[in-house]
């Protein structure tokens, strides 16, 4: 098993390398500049002042290396350093944002927790909702229950969040006034009336995103028991006189949660993806708004590395399936 | 207090309002909404005005502007002039006194040296500092005692309410910044996010692009202000999302800069939980006429330069029969409502600046047809386009992507085929049209079109530097990397010499004269720029706010000091 | 089984696949409604601008006529009213609905035939196997959606540059999606190439010395073609949902220029007139769901398991 996971980080980090490249490469070559942020008032040779002190100017092979080193080098020992108080990276320059000056890691790691906090609430609630509703479905396949959850399912991932959200809010934040229209990244619960507002504020992006994600998990969930409803065990273990409910939820859920389980691990990732329009649409200043507001003023630094950091995220995920998989079923670790 | 959500504060706050003249802190917690979050509160690193405007509620200067735009003393004791002996007579040298008894939100006196220091910072020939302009002209700046300061120009400077004053060039602390001269400036980030400053807020918490969290100076020079303990400026979201928090939720108290299109300001307005606040400033939207040939067929690095003449817009009557064909008041219809008003002018104010040239408030189609027809444009072949000499009235026109840019493009390439003339529409990534890069060939500076539209305006009051950027001598161009101001290449040698008269003016009212007359040369002699829309600044206020006045002169939050809440 | 006894009886023409295919697939009543409202939609957009000639994107040049035509409701004159500019929202369906729908199937073909590309030479080339295999998991590892967005802000205005605005982003949203979804279509066929390589008639073919570049037109493409089917039409959805949501982010197409995400990007700055965003976006969703109940039957039905029963 050690074996098997070693084979697989091994591969990981020259993918890793080259999506850094390619990353690093697509963001910087693209024609556009952080100098069209600055106003229009700012006369041109304050402005080249400004471009120069921002490191711009240098050759590109040189800015990529000078990336690597403080992506992988230095930020981890600013990280040490704060965790205990130690001086590893001694005032080594830091990965800057271009547009607000601020090392790019503390920038994520402000961002991180909104970002977290959503996603994650929703997804864990997709899983929860998506597990029985798949599971039932396929028990009862062609019942009015699995035609009605199928519908509801193809609906889930046919409407794009952006339109369901937009709706959401129309209805419930601007007609209503059920909801708060903008959301509270300072607020920290510590008591139970901050705790209700911060799920009141959840409410509309949390249904969003786990309808979504609920939606495409079930389906796997129900496609994966009508397989293992089918096989021979079952039909075995139904002869040998075993309850319905051992059957069902012992024998076939456990081989079937194996193809599931890898769907949930890999969908991690693509939901980061999917936060960003949700982000947008109910102004949570996360991970992703802060990637698509880099964008809009050409922040490559921050770009880059949120780009990056997902890419991680994606692959280490991958790796988690792997593992999973192998834990699951023995067949493949020897493989 | 800090552990309310902002929607429940607000509620609640509105409850335990005292009344106007309360003391220091007993209004309790405000919610100001900026859409683009701060990113910085460093003026110096940053020259956004979401940035410039959260910094002043910490950072002061000398002086600032007011609503009418006319300067007042905010750390000084008052505003020198040469008829108080504040300026030499011969205007190079302007001495400050500061308030006695001044100090920093962390107790220190602020003293002559911090101003100095502050020059230092900015000039510093590796910091970048996004105001350098301000302190343009200084070569040295002395301080006889800790309470004066005397700053010494190379030239006579008539305007000198430029370093030290509004928003845009504060005094730093000395003592905070010292180790953030030049290369250092970015990477000193506690000083950049919790500035010490004399304004009524300090900086409790930061947040890249999110939010600032800020309490009531407690070493502010006015014992009775500010009224609100605590205030959380907050980022994010969009121009609608933020006047509907203000207006239609009431989840904030102010919202800067709520651009939002007419049916949504009356929509807003029904809703009755705030009121809109709209004043108007020095930005107009125009459309520049390239008096340049930009045909791609030229060698490049010939497209749009002094070598060839436009072919077609170097006839004013072309350029005249365009701007006749633009009903300016349906572009402020569609696009700006009350934020909006129509204009003629490239300096639209300050009232004593600004030429009473109406002219063109009018649409005249007909007469544009006809001035096009008497001058010898004329559709031969009846395809719709007119021509001459062989040449069809035909023009690329860019600008870059908005949506309201975008409605204006249509409705005018519209009025303009009414005319007979034929438009190509471009629209150009905002960050590649205001790029500035040389090797670009979509920016606003290389003019690869005929007309362009854009809005630009100026820092202040003075319209001396803005008249400037169309000189002869600004032309952008291949031998300075495209970097000149003077985006039409209007060259004309009269213009010139008024100009240079303008600059060894000091007389105010002379001034105001000469700078029409610019206005005018530019405009309706020979609509070189065809302005169009005089673009106010419009943000909502909560009805439960008290003591706002909008300022487009200085930052909106100037008189934040002054903020109440009302019962 | 009662079925078998009653066709020996009889003596029928031999039945066709795409026959068997067919029969499966009309069983399946969400594929046959999806595949309705798919054509409804088609035909809106292709034959709706013959029928109806309002105009789409030039605006009215008469002012005073134009203020008075912005966002009115459904009126005879306007079916589903009009924006903010006085275009009539019917005519700019229209055209926006054609722009979606075409960007939906060309970036699918574009990713079908990059995925069956490679996935065809990985499978069939051992040497090859490994490289491609590599690059398949490197661009599965990228972060799409980002990177997307980084492509059509960066490179937009350079292409555009060159193409013309709307044929510059049709491309580039197309290409850009193709290049981000090639990858499943790659891997599938990657793994039916394996299998058929084996096969009795690829061996014998090649035993007969036929070069490799017929075996993989003759034998092995046909072969690969229903599991390519199914992956197509989910490939269509997602690229009309990418799209749109590339315009939705105001990266997409021109404002002026519609699709149902730029629509639906401008209606959201409008929300006084909430119904001008609920056509686009329902569209959208109309056409992506009838697009995966399509692709469900097809599954259904190519899958020779489930046609047999």
């Amino acid at each position: 098993m050690l074996n098997y996971v070693l084979r697989r980080l091994l591969i990981a980090i020259p993918t890793l390398l080259l999506i850094s490249l390619v990353i690093f490469l697509l963001v910087d070559l693209a024609p556009g500049s952080p100098a069209s942020e600055i106003p229009l008032t700012v006369p041109p040779e304050v402005r080249a002042k400004i471009m120069e002190s921002l490191g711009v100017n240098e050759p590109v092979h040189v800015r990529y290396f000078l990336w690597m080193k403080q992506f992988f080098w230095t930020e981890p020992l600013y990280g040490i350093d704060a965790m205990f108080g130690t001086d590893f990276a001694q005032g080594a320059p830091r990965l800057i944002s271009y547009s607000s000056r601020v090392p790019v890691f503390q920038y994520v790691g402000e961002r991180l927790p909104q970002t977290l906090t959503v996603i994650g609430t929703a997804y864990v609630l997709a899983v929860l909702i998506a597990l029985p509703i798949g599971i039932y479905s396929a028990y009862r396949q062609y019942s009015w229950f699995d035609q009605i959850g199928t519908f509801v399912a193809m609906i889930g991932f046919s409407v794009p969040t952006f339109f369901t959200g937009l709706l959401l809010i129309i209805l419930f934040t601007v007609n209503l006034h059920w909801f708060p229209s903008i959301y509270n990244t300072s607020l920290q619960v510590t008591d139970w009336a901050s705790f209700k507002a911060q799920v009141h504020q959840m409410v509309l992006p949390v249904i969003v995103l786990a309808l979504f994600n609920a939606a495409e998990i079930s389906r796997y969930t129900r496609s994966s028991m009508l397989e293992n409803l089918a096989q021979d065990y079952v039909r075995t273990a139904r002869a040998k006189g075993m309850g319905e409910g051992t059957v069902v939820l012992k024998h076939v859920l456990r081989n079937s949660l194996i193809p599931v389980v890898t769907v949930i691990a890999l969908g991690i990732p693509t939901v980061f993806g999917g936060a960003i329009i949700t982000e947008q649409v109910f102004k949570i200043n996360g991970i992703g708004a802060a990637l698509i507001g880099a964008i809009h003023v050409n922040d490559l630094p921050v770009v880059q590395t949120i780009a990056f950091l997902t890419a991680i995220l994606i692959v280490l995920f991958n790796l988690v399936a792997d593992v999973l998989y192998g834990l699951l079923d023995p067949r493949i670790r020897y493989d | 207090m800090k552990l309310r959500t902002a929607l429940l504060g607000a509620v609640a706050l509105a409850g335990m309002a005292s009344g106007a003249n309360a003391e220091r802190g007993t209004d309790g917690h405000v919610n100001v909404l900026y859409w683009q979050a701060p990113s910085i509160l460093n003026p110096y690193l940053s020259s956004g005005t979401k940035d410039v405007e959260a910094a002043s509620l910490v950072l002061e200067g000398l002086a600032g502007f007011d609503e009418k735009g006319e300067v007042f003393a905010r750390l000084a004791v008052d505003v020198p002039t040469v008829a108080n002996g504040g300026i030499t007579e011969d205007l190079t040298q302007i001495t400050w006194k500061l308030k006695p008894g001044l100090v920093w939100s962390d107790g220190s006196p602020v003293t002559s040296a911090d101003a100095k220091f502050t020059w230092e910072y900015c000039t510093h020939p590796e910091g970048g500092c996004a105001q350098a302009a301000r302190y343009e002209g200084i070569t040295a700046i002395e301080t006889p005692d800790a309470e004066t300061i005397v700053v010494k120009f190379s030239a006579p400077k008539p305007n000198p309410y430029q370093a030290f004053v509004g928003g845009t060039s504060p005094i730093l602390q000395a003592a905070q910044f010292a180790n953030c001269l030049g290369a250092a400036a970015s990477s000193c980030n506690e000083q950049n996010f919790k500035p010490i400053g004399t304004g009524p807020f300090v900086v409790k918490d930061f947040k890249v692009n999110d939010v600032v969290e800020l309490e009531a100076n407690a070493n502010y020079r006015d014992a009775a202000k500010p009224a609100f303990a605590t205030m959380t400026v907050k980022g994010g979201g969009d121009a609608v999302a933020a006047a509907r928090a203000v207006m239609e939720t009431g989840e904030f108290d102010y919202a800067w800069n709520t651009q939002i299109n007419p049916e949504m300001q009356a929509q807003m307005i029904a809703a009755g939980k705030g009121v809109l606040l709209n004043g108007f400033g020095t930005l107009v939207e125009r459309v520049e006429m390239n008096m340049t040939d930009p045909d791609p067929a030229l060698p490049e690095g010939e497209r749009s330069t002094t070598k060839h003449p436009h072919p077609i817009l170097s006839d004013i009557n072309v350029r005249k029969a365009l701007s006749m064909a633009i009903d300016r008041q349906t572009l402020v219809d569609i696009g700006y409502g009350s934020a909006g008003r129509a204009t003629c002018n490239l300096v639209p104010a300050p009232e004593m600046f600004a030429s009473d040239n109406t002219g063109c408030l009018t649409q005249d189609i007909e007469g544009a047809k006809a001035l096009l027809e008497s001058s010898g444009w004329v559709d031969g072949n009846g395809d719709g386009i007119r021509e001459k000499d062989g040449k069809p009235l035909k023009i690329v026109y860019q600008t870059s992507t908005n949506p309201v840019r975008q409605d204006f493009q249509a409705v005018i390439k519209s009025w303009w085929n009414e005319i007979g003339v034929d438009v190509e529409l471009k629209n150009i990534d905002a960050s590649v049209f205001f790029g500035g890069d040389a090797g670009s060939p979509d920016t606003f500076q290389k003019f690869y079109a005929d007309v362009e539209m854009y809005a630009n305006n100026f820092d202040g009051t003075d319209p001396e530097p803005y008249l400037g950027q169309y000189l002869c001598n600004k032309i952008p161009g291949p031998e300075n990397q495209w970097q000149g101001e003077n985006i039409n290449r209007f060259c004309d040698p009269a213009y010139d010499t008024l100009w240079a008269e303008l600059s060894k003016t000091s007389e105010m009212g002379k001034r105001a004269e000469i700078a029409k007359q610019l206005n005018d040369m530019l405009t309706k002699d020979s609509f070189t720029v065809v302005s169009l829309v005089d673009r106010g600044r419009l943000s909502a206020a909560s009805n439960t706010l008290g003591g706002v006045v909008l300022n487009t002169w200085d930052t909106e939050l100037w008189n934040a000091q002054d903020w109440t809440r009302l019962k | 089984m009662t079925d078998t006894t009653a066709t020996e009886g009889v003596i029928e023409a031999p039945r066709s696949q795409w026959r068997d295919i067919w029969d499966q697939f009309r069983t399946h009543k969400g594929a046959m409604l999806g595949l309705i409202v798919l054509l409804s939609l088609i035909v809106f957009v292709l034959v709706g601008p013959l029928l109806w000639r309002a105009e789409p994107i030039l605006v009215d040049p008469d002012a005073a006529k134009m203020i008075l035509s912005r966002n009115k409701p459904p009126t005879w004159a306007h079916p589903l009213g009009t924006d903010q500019v006085g275009l009539d929202i019917l005519a700019r369906m229209m055209l926006g609905g054609k722009v979606s729908l075409a960007v939906g199937l060309v970036a699918m073909l574009v990713a079908v035939f990059l995925g069956t590309f490679v996935g065809v030479l990985a499978g069939y080339f051992r040497w090859l196997d490994g490289p491609l295999m590599r690059l398949t998991d490197m661009f599965l590892s990228l972060p799409l959606l980002p990177l997307l967005l980084v492509i059509t802000f960066l490179y937009g205005p350079w292409i555009k540059g060159i193409l013309g605005v709307i044929m510059g982003s049709f491309v580039l949203i197309v290409v850009g999606i193709g290049l981000t979804s090639w990858m499943h279509v790659a891997r599938i066929v990657r793994g039916q190439v394996l299998a058929l390589k084996e096969r009795e008639f690829v061996l014998a073919a090649r035993s007969i010395g036929t070069p490799a570049r017929r075996i993989i037109i003759r034998h092995i493409l046909p072969n690969v073609l229903s599991p390519v089917m199914v992956a197509a039409t989910l490939g269509i959805a997602n690229a009309i949902i990418t799209e749109s949501v590339l315009s939705f982010l105001g990266q997409g197409f021109p404002s002026d220029f519609p699709t149902w995400g730029s629509m639906l990007n401008k209606a959201k700055d409008n929300l006084t007139y909430p119904m001008q965003m609920v056509w686009p976006g329902v569209a959208i969703s109309l056409t992506v769901l009838s697009v995966n109940y399509i692709g469900d039957g097809l599954r259904d039905a190519l899958d020779p398991r489930i046609r047999g029963r």
